[in-house]
C-alpha cells in the first residue's frame, strides 16, 4: 500500500509537470497575447513599455523557465488581466460560491437521480420506467444554458418566485440566502439526475439477474431487504467510480450557470481568463484542477476496496 | 483583418457600447444636472439603483493604469478630476467645473492654470494641486506602462518621458524627466500646466479618469494591494466603493463628504455583471435595472416598444469610425493601390446608406473620418464642416463615372487591362453570419458597380491576417477606431507620424510628413474656429486628396432609460452613464 502510494505520488508530480508545460505552450501557440488588443491602439513607444511592464517582451523559453521556477515555490505569478491578483487570491474570492453551487446541485441531482434509477429498475418495462427514461433523455440533451434561461425567465421573471440574479455573500456565503440558490441549483442538477438515474438503473438490472440475488430471494428475504442489502450495494460500484469525479468537477464551477445568474464563481472566471490568455491564472487553475483530479482518482481506487473487498490495490494478494 | 476588426468593433460596440450619448434630445431631462424636482414628481423613498456592468473588464482600482470603459464607469463616480464630462440641453458634450472651480489659458494657449476648489479625500485630507502633478507624472512614467501615457503628450516633456525605453534608460534619468514634465503645483489649489503646442482638446483629456488625482502616500501604504483591494483606497468623488466582488459586482454608496453632496440624491448604485442579454432585458422590464443598452435582436424590440414602454429610448452616437485601409507598401496584389483615383473610385462606389440599413438596420453612414457627435468648444464639428466625401459622391453618382475614374487611375499607372480583368483582394477574418454578410455585401457592391472582380480572402485568425498583411498579400482590409477624447484630433492624428499602428497601410514617412505639415498648422492656433478649418483640411486630405482610408460607418449608441430615473447623463466620451445627479421618482 505504501509503495503504491509513493509511486502514485511521483506519477502525480510528473503529470502536473506535463500538464503545466502543455498549458504554457498551448497558450503560447494561440494567436496574439494578453496585450494584443490593448497595444494595437497605442503609440509604439507606449506599447513597448506596456510589454516590458508585464515581462512579455522576453523570449518564450525564458518566460517558460521563469514560470516553472515560480511554480516550484507555489508562485504562479500575477494576473495580467487583473493586476494584483494571484491564483490564490482568486480561489479565495471565487471558489466558495462555485463549491456551494456544485455541492447543492450534486446533492439534489444525485439524490433524485438515484431515487429515480431505483424506481426505473424496480418497475422496469412499465410506464414509470418509460417516463423516467424520457425525462432523463430530455434533461441530458437540453443544454444547461437553455434550462437556466427558461427557469430564469418564467419562474423568476414572470412569476417572481425567486430573484432573477444574485448569490448569497458574507455570513450567508455557505448557509442561508437559499432563495438565490434555488434556480441555479435546479439548473445545475438536471444533468446529474439524468446521468445517475440511468447509471444506477443499468447497474441494478445487471445485478438483479445475478445468482446471489436469486439465492437471497430463495432465502425468503423481503423485496426491500434484497434491494438494500444485495442489489444496491453491488450496483453502487460504478456510481462510486463516477461520483467523486462529479464532485471534483462540480467544485470548480459551471460557466453557464454562473454567467446566467451572475454568480461570482470560479467557472466563469476560468473561461474569462482563458479568453484573455492570462497565463499565470490559467496555469494555476489548470494545475489546481489537475491536482484535484489526480487526488480523486487515487481516492476512488481506495474506495473500491471499501465497497468490494475482493479488490485490492498495491498488488498484494 | 476581420479578427482585428472584430476585436475593434467589439471593443467599440461592447466595451464602449454605451459610452456616448450625444444627439439624444428627446430626453429632456438628460441634459441638466441638479436634483431639483419639477411639477408632479415625487422623490422615491428608495434611492438605490442597479445597473448592468461587464465586470470582467474592470481590471484595477489604479486610475492611472485604467483603460477600459467599465473602469471609467466606476472611477468617474468615486473620484473627482479637474472637470467632468457632461451634456448640454442639445445633448452636445460639455465640460463642467468639478475639482477645478475655474481655469484660464494664456493667450498663446500654452499655459493652463486650474484653480481647485476646496474639496477632500474620504480620509479628510484636502485634494491639492500636487495630487494632480503626481498623477500626471505617474501616468507618464515609462516604468508603469500605463496604456494612456500618451495623454500627457501635449505637455512639455511629456512625449520625451513616456517614450523612454526603460530597458536602456537609468532610473535617475527617468526621475529627472519626470521632474521636467511641464506641470507644477503653484500652491495647494493652483495647478499650472505648460503645453508644448496649442491644444484646446487638453480639457477633454483631463476629463478622463487616468488624469484624475492620486495620493502617493496611499499608493505606498497599499503596496501590492493598490490594484486589487479597494479598502486601501481613498475617494474624492460623489460615491465611494463599499463592496467589490471580482468579475461580478461593485457597490457604490453616497460619499457624504463629497463637495457637492447636497446635490447627490442616490444613496447606492449596484453595478452587477449580468452575462446574458435576455436576463438584462427581463430585469429591465421588471424594473430591476435602471438603464439598458439593448444589443442584437433586442434593439428592434425596444425601438418598437418605445411608445408604450415605461422607458425613454435614445439613439445617439459613439466616438467610432469604421473604415477600409489600403495596402500602400507598393506591393498590393492588384498593383493598383498606389493610384489615388483607384482608391477614390472604391471609396465613392460604396453605398453607405444601403450598407448600414441592409446589414445592420442601425448605425450611420460615414462620408468623413470624424464621427457625428464630436465637438469643438461645445459646438458639433459636423455643424460647421460638411462631410468631405458627400459632394464627391454626388458628382460621381453613376457606375459609368466611377468606372471611368477607376480606369483613369489604372492608366496613370500604365495599366491598360480591361476592368473585368482586374481583381482586388479583400482580406478579412470572421465567419459569423453578420461578418459574412458584410464581406459579401462589399464584394458584390464593388463587382457590380465597378465591373471588377473582388476576391474575399477569409483568413482563419488574426495571426494569419497580420501575416498576410505584413507580406502585402492584399489590397484592402477593414478596421475601426475609437476616439479616446472628444476632439477631431482624436481621429485625425492616427495618420500623423506619431499615430498608432492600427492604420496598417505601410504608411510611409513621406506621406506622414506631408500630413504632419497640415497638422503642424494647429501648433500655434488656440482659436477653436480657426482650428476647425485646419481639422477640415486634414480630414479632406485623409478621405479625398490622399484617400488614406474609406470611412463608411459611424457606430451609433442605443440606450433605454427607465422613466423612474431622472437626470442620468450619458456623455459622448466618458462613462456610459453618469449618475452623480440622478434621482429616482415614484
Amino acid at each position: 500500500m505504501l509503495k503504491y502510494t509513493v509511486r502514485r505520488f511521483f506519477e502525480m508530480i510528473l503529470t502536473l509537470f506535463i500538464i503545466a508545460t502543455a498549458t504554457f505552450f498551448l497558450l503560447e501557440a494561440v494567436p496574439g497575447d494578453p496585450l494584443t488588443t490593448r497595444a494595437e491602439r497605442l503609440p509604439e513607444a507606449v506599447a513597448e513599455n506596456l510589454y516590458r511592464t508585464y515581462g512579455l517582451d522576453k523570449p518564450t523559453m525564458e518566460r517558460y523557465v521563469i514560470t516553472m521556477k515560480g511554480m516550484l515555490h507555489g508562485d504562479f505569478g500575477e494576473s495580467i488581466r487583473m493586476p494584483g491578483y494571484t491564483i490564490q487570491d482568486l480561489l479565495e474570492d471565487t471558489l466558495a460560491p462555485s463549491a456551494r453551487l456544485g455541492l447543492q446541485s450534486i446533492i439534489v441531482g444525485v439524490g433524485l437521480g438515484l431515487l429515480l434509477g431505483i424506481l426505473a429498475a424496480m418497475f422496469k418495462g412499465t410506464w414509470i420506467d418509460y417516463l423516467i427514461v424520457f425525462f432523463s433523455v430530455l434533461m441530458i440533451s437540453v443544454p444547461t444554458l437553455i434550462f437556466g434561461l427558461l427557469l430564469q425567465k418564467y419562474v423568476a421573471g414572470d412569476l417572481g418566485w425567486f430573484p432573477i440574479v444574485g448569490w448569497p455573500s458574507g455570513d450567508e456565503l455557505w448557509f442561508g440566502g437559499w432563495k438565490y440558490t434555488v434556480l441555479p441549483t435546479l439548473s445545475g442538477c438536471f444533468s446529474y439526475v439524468a446521468t445517475y438515474s440511468r447509471l444506477l438503473k443499468t447497474s441494478m438490472l445487471d445485478v438483479i439477474n445475478q445468482d446471489y440475488v436469486l439465492a437471497a430471494r430463495a432465502k425468503g428475504l423481503s423485496e426491500p431487504q434484497i434491494v438494500r442489502r444485495h442489489i444496491l450495494r453491488n450496483a453502487f460500484i460504478p456510481i462510486i467510480t463516477v461520483l467523486p469525479m462529479s464532485v471534483a468537477f462540480a467544485l470548480t464551477g459551471s460557466f453557464f450557470i454562473e454567467q446566467i445568474y451572475s454568480i461570482p464563481g470560479f467557472g466563469r472566471y476560468f473561461i474569462e481568463s482563458i479568453q484573455a490568455q492570462d497565463l499565470s491564472i490559467v496555469l494555476g487553475q489548470t494545475v489546481l484542477m489537475a491536482i484535484l483530479y489526480v487526488v480523486v482518482v487515487f481516492l476512488v481506487d481506495i474506495l473500491y476496496t471499501v465497497v468490494d473487498p475482493r479488490i485490492r490495490v498495491g498488488g498484494r494478494t | 483583418m476581420k479578427k482585428r476588426t472584430l476585436a475593434l468593433l467589439l471593443a467599440a460596440i461592447m466595451l464602449l457600447g454605451l459610452l456616448s450619448g450625444c444627439g439624444g434630445n428627446d430626453d429632456a431631462d438628460a441634459g441638466d444636472s441638479g436634483a431639483e424636482n419639477s411639477g408632479t414628481e415625487t422623490l422615491a423613498a428608495n434611492q438605490t439603483i442597479q445597473v448592468h456592468w461587464a465586470a470582467e473588464n474592470f481590471h484595477s482600482f489604479d486610475n492611472n493604469k485604467n483603460y477600459a470603459a467599465e473602469e471609467i464607469q466606476i472611477q468617474s463616480h468615486v473620484l473627482e478630476g479637474l472637470v467632468r464630462a457632461g451634456m448640454d440641453e442639445n445633448g452636445s458634450q460639455i465640460y463642467e467645473p468639478a475639482g477645478a472651480e475655474n481655469w484660464e489659458t494664456s493667450e498663446d494657449g500654452l499655459t493652463w492654470t486650474f484653480h481647485l476648489r476646496e474639496y477632500y479625500w474620504s480620509d479628510g485630507v484636502q485634494v491639492t494641486a500636487q495630487h494632480f502633478v503626481d498623477s500626471f507624472r505617474r501616468l507618464a512614467d515609462p516604468r508603469n506602462g500605463c496604456d494612456f501615457a500618451s495623454f500627457v503628450g501635449d505637455i512639455v516633456g511629456g512625449e520625451e518621458l513616456y517614450s523612454m525605453d526603460v530597458s536602456t534608460v537609468s532610473d535617475a534619468d527617468i526621475d529627472a524627466a519626470m521632474e521636467n514634465l511641464g506641470v507644477r503645483a503653484v500652491d495647494d489649489t493652483t495647478l499650472e500646466v505648460t503645453l508644448k503646442k496649442a491644444s484646446p482638446q487638453f480639457l477633454s483629456k483631463v476629463s478622463c479618469v487616468w488624469m484624475y488625482p492620486v495620493r502617493l502616500d496611499v499608493i505606498e501604504a497599499a503596496g501590492d494591494l493598490y490594484d486589487s483591494d479597494f479598502t486601501t483606497h481613498v475617494w474624492c468623488g460623489p460615491f465611494v466603493v463599499s463592496d467589490y466582488s471580482l468579475s461580478n459586482s461593485m457597490v457604490l454608496t453616497k460619499n457624504e463628504s463629497y463637495w457637492d453632496a447636497d446635490n447627490v440624491t442616490l444613496t447606492q448604485i449596484t453595478f452587477l455583471n449580468i452575462g446574458e442579454a435576455s436576463t438584462q432585458s427581463t430585469m429591465f422590464r421588471n424594473g430591476e435595472l435602471a438603464v439598458l443598452a439593448p444589443t442584437g435582436d433586442y434593439v428592434q424590440a425596444y425601438r418598437d416598444g418605445a411608445a408604450e414602454g415605461d422607458y425613454t429610448y435614445l439613439e445617439t452616437y459613439m466616438p467610432n469610425v469604421t473604415y477600409f485601409y489600403f495596402n500602400r507598401q507598393g506591393n498590393s496584389t492588384s498593383g493598383l493601390m498606389e493610384s489615388q483615383k483607384v482608391r477614390l473610385a472604391l471609396s465613392l462606389a460604396a453605398n453607405r446608406e444601403e450598407f448600414t440599413q441592409v446589414v445592420f438596420g442601425r448605425h450611420n453612414p460615414a462620408y468623413g473620418f470624424v464621427p457625428l457627435g464630436v465637438t469643438v468648444e461645445e459646438v458639433n464639428f459636423r455643424d460647421n464642416v460638411p462631410e468631405p466625401l458627400t459632394a464627391l459622391a454626388a458628382e460621381y453618382d453613376t457606375p459609368e463615372k466611377l468606372q471611368a475614374l477607376f480606369k483613369e487611375g489604372m492608366e496613370e499607372l500604365g495599366d491598360t487591362r480591361d476592368l473585368s480583368e482586374v481583381t482586388i483582394t479583400y482580406i478579412c477574418t470572421g465567419d459569423t453570419a453578420i461578418k459574412r454578410q458584410q464581406q459579401e455585401y462589399w464584394q458584390n457592391l464593388w463587382e457590380t458597380t465597378l465591373g471588377i472582380n473582388v476576391e474575399v480572402n477569409l483568413l482563419g485568425d488574426s495571426t494569419l491576417l497580420s501575416e498576410a498583411r505584413n507580406a502585402g498579400q492584399y489590397d484592402i482590409g477593414q478596421a475601426g477606431w475609437n476616439g479616446d477624447y472628444n476632439d477631431p484630433m482624436a481621429f485625425l492624428e492616427m495618420w500623423a507620424s506619431w499615430g498608432t499602428s492600427i492604420r496598417y497601410s505601410g504608411w510611409s514617412e513621406e506621406r506622414a510628413a506631408e500630413y504632419d505639415q497640415i497638422l503642424s498648422k494647429l501648433d500655434t492656433v488656440a482659436d477653436p474656429m480657426e482650428r476647425v478649418e485646419i481639422y477640415a483640411e486634414a480630414e479632406e486630405w485623409v478621405v479625398c486628396d490622399e484617400v488614406a482610408a474609406i470611412p463608411y460607418m459611424y457606430t451609433d449608441n442605443i440606450l433605454c432609460i427607465s422613466n423612474k430615473i431622472k437626470d442620468v447623463v450619458t456623455p459622448f466620451v466618458g462613462p456610459y452613464f453618469d449618475f452623480t445627479h440622478a434621482y429616482m421618482v415614484e
